[in-house]
């Protein structure tokens, strides 16, 4: 017996749809590919300075007593521990400010509607500025160095926890709140004893994971002169020793790995 | 009552821990309670000789073809990323692939995502020059790394019901991917496609900054001539087109989790 196929009444227009979208995509796609200036000529040679640039980067030398590595654990070492400062100083005092200021942007813990909507405008047109943006206008007002680096973190890790943790705040239950304000308690009392106890694991979890990132941005900021590794970075290529530079990114690679798998431990252990 | 006490002793010893950190980078990074809350006004003043922009006509076409190029890398860049990332999260998903598959697979994403893309950017400028290129090249890596691990993850958290009924019907494993594990895992990814684009952007729009095409340059250009009004001009018409793209992007994004 011939089975019957079962057809989708919707193939045709379905197919239709998919084909247009696709098209589309690709067109777009196609224009993009050629104003980035991606054309034959462009890429010409590109192969050969790879390898160039790879034989360069491990030199024969590289775990020798005076290769990279050996040089990294000299000197790279004390940047690498500037970088950690300067991520996990900015983490915790961002931390601290950007408390208070999501509780003052969040619909329900806000004290009135004038400081809810003024905070949150402000906020959403500050928090869309890229985090170089901001190291770059630190290091023109307090000059080149880890403090514009510290307080370019600050600044951006105060955005980026407003950004997750007010919609934290208002997906809550209003419910306490309104149960101990029907005391009569005063703002910040009623605050303490409802929101507070009920956000803070979560605020705490987010805290980790804002160490982790911080100290994932200060590792880049020192490329525009900022502190940190970055600027060692910056200085090992500008005098073209790239075996110094590759031993840098790989201890980085680590560093960063390390801490990801480390935040995530403790992360999950908090929340459950 | 001991329990509450080990919480307790746990609490003070992570206060303790955490001043000793403060005062130890403070005292590393020779910083004051003084130069700390002056930095803030400094900053502010920065911002306001900003303030009014130069709105000229020249400058604004020469801030729209930059930010134009930095939407250009940001999109090709986020393309390369999804369409190499694709067979990448479905070798990582442990669900579908014995762990010597998997793991490999999983690892170098997980390597791809720790490094940052300006790091991608400066090794790859020798490689492929100063310009747009190296920009979209290196979003490009950047983000088969972080796409790789969502799609995996995504593929682990599938439902096992609608696999299993395919393989009671005798299904080859295409069919089963096809049927079973895309049509779980698709909304939330092309969610994720949309988000990461966002994303992508500004990470293109600091890649100038090294050289490698986009908004970056002029910016850092106008800060180093101290030109402020022109440098508020670029910073403002950063600001207006992603919030833009933002809200763009979060409308499409919010139908797509509907379901059209």
């Amino acid at each position: 017996m011939i089975q019957e196929k079962i057809k989708n009444p919707n193939r045709t227009k379905n197919l239709q749809k998919l084909g247009l979208y696709s098209f589309l995509i690709i067109a777009i796609t196609w224009v993009g590919v050629i104003r980035i200036g991606f054309n034959p000529r462009r890429v010409d040679g590109t192969w050969e300075n790879f390898l160039f640039i790879v034989s360069k980067f491990f030199p024969d030398d590289y775990f020798e007593e005076s290769g990279a590595i050996n040089w990294a654990l000299d000197v790279a070492v004390d940047s690498f521990i500037e970088t950690i400062q300067i991520g996990l100083l900015g983490s915790i005092v961002a931390c601290i400010i950007a408390y208070p200021i999501c509780l003052m942007s969040s619909k329900l813990t806000a004290p009135n509607k004038i400081i809810y909507g003024s905070m949150r405008t402000v906020l959403n047109v500050l928090r869309t500025l890229p985090e170089l943006f901001w190291v770059i206008i630190a290091t023109t007002a307090l000059g080149f160095g880890s403090f514009a680096g510290l307080i370019s973190v600050i600044i951006f890790i105060t955005f980026i926890i407003y950004k997750l943790f007010a919609e934290t705040l208002d997906a809550l239950d209003p419910g306490p709140l309104e149960a101990v304000r029907a005391t009569g308690a005063t703002y910040f009392t009623s605050l303490i004893h409802s929101v507070v106890k009920e956000v803070n694991p979560v605020y705490f979890a987010l805290c980790i994971y804002m160490i982790e990132l911080s100290i994932r941005i200060s590792a880049v900021i020192g490329l525009v002169g900022a502190g940190g590794i970055g600027q060692l970075i910056n200085v090992e290529r500008v005098y073209f020793h790239w075996d110094n530079v590759s031993s840098i990114v790989l201890a980085m690679t680590l560093l960063i790995v390390a801490l990801e798998i480390l935040s995530t431990n403790i992360r999950t252990r908090i929340l459950r | 009552m001991n329990q509450s006490r080990t919480i307790k002793i746990f609490k003070y010893s992570i206060y303790i821990l955490l001043s000793v950190i403060v005062i130890w980078s403070s005292n590393n990074l020779s910083i004051t309670w003084d130069r700390f809350i002056n930095s803030f006004p400094q900053i502010a003043k920065i911002l306001t000789l900003m303030f009014p922009p130069d709105l000229s006509s020249e400058m604004l076409t020469r801030v729209f073809i930059k930010l134009e190029e930095t939407i250009w890398i940001a999109w090709v860049g986020t393309i390369i990323g999804i369409v190499f990332s694709i067979p990448f999260g479905y070798f990582a998903s442990s669900n579908l692939f014995p762990s010597f598959i998997w793991g490999p697979f999983k690892t170098i994403s997980v390597i791809i995502r720790a490094i940052p893309e300006l790091i991608i950017a400066y090794i790859l400028i020798p490689v492929t020059g100063l310009g747009a290129l190296t920009g979209t090249l290196a979003i490009g890596i950047g983000t088969i790394g972080t796409f790789g691990k969502w799609q995996s993850e995504l593929t682990e958290e599938i439902e096992y019901g609608q696999r299993e009924a395919l393989m009671a019907v005798g299904a080859s494993s295409i069919v089963e991917t096809r049927w079973a594990v895309i049509p779980q895992i698709l909304p939330s990814l092309l969610s994720f496609y949309i988000y990461r684009f966002e994303i992508n952007i500004r990470a293109s729009a600091i890649l100038g900054l090294i050289g490698a095409g986009g908004i970056g340059a002029e910016l850092l250009g106008q800060f180093f001539y101290r030109d402020y009004p022109k440098a508020g001009t670029v910073v403002l018409i950063t600001v207006i087109v992603v919030i833009i793209i933002d809200q763009i992007s979060s409308k499409i994004r919010n139908k797509i989790i509907e379901g059209q």
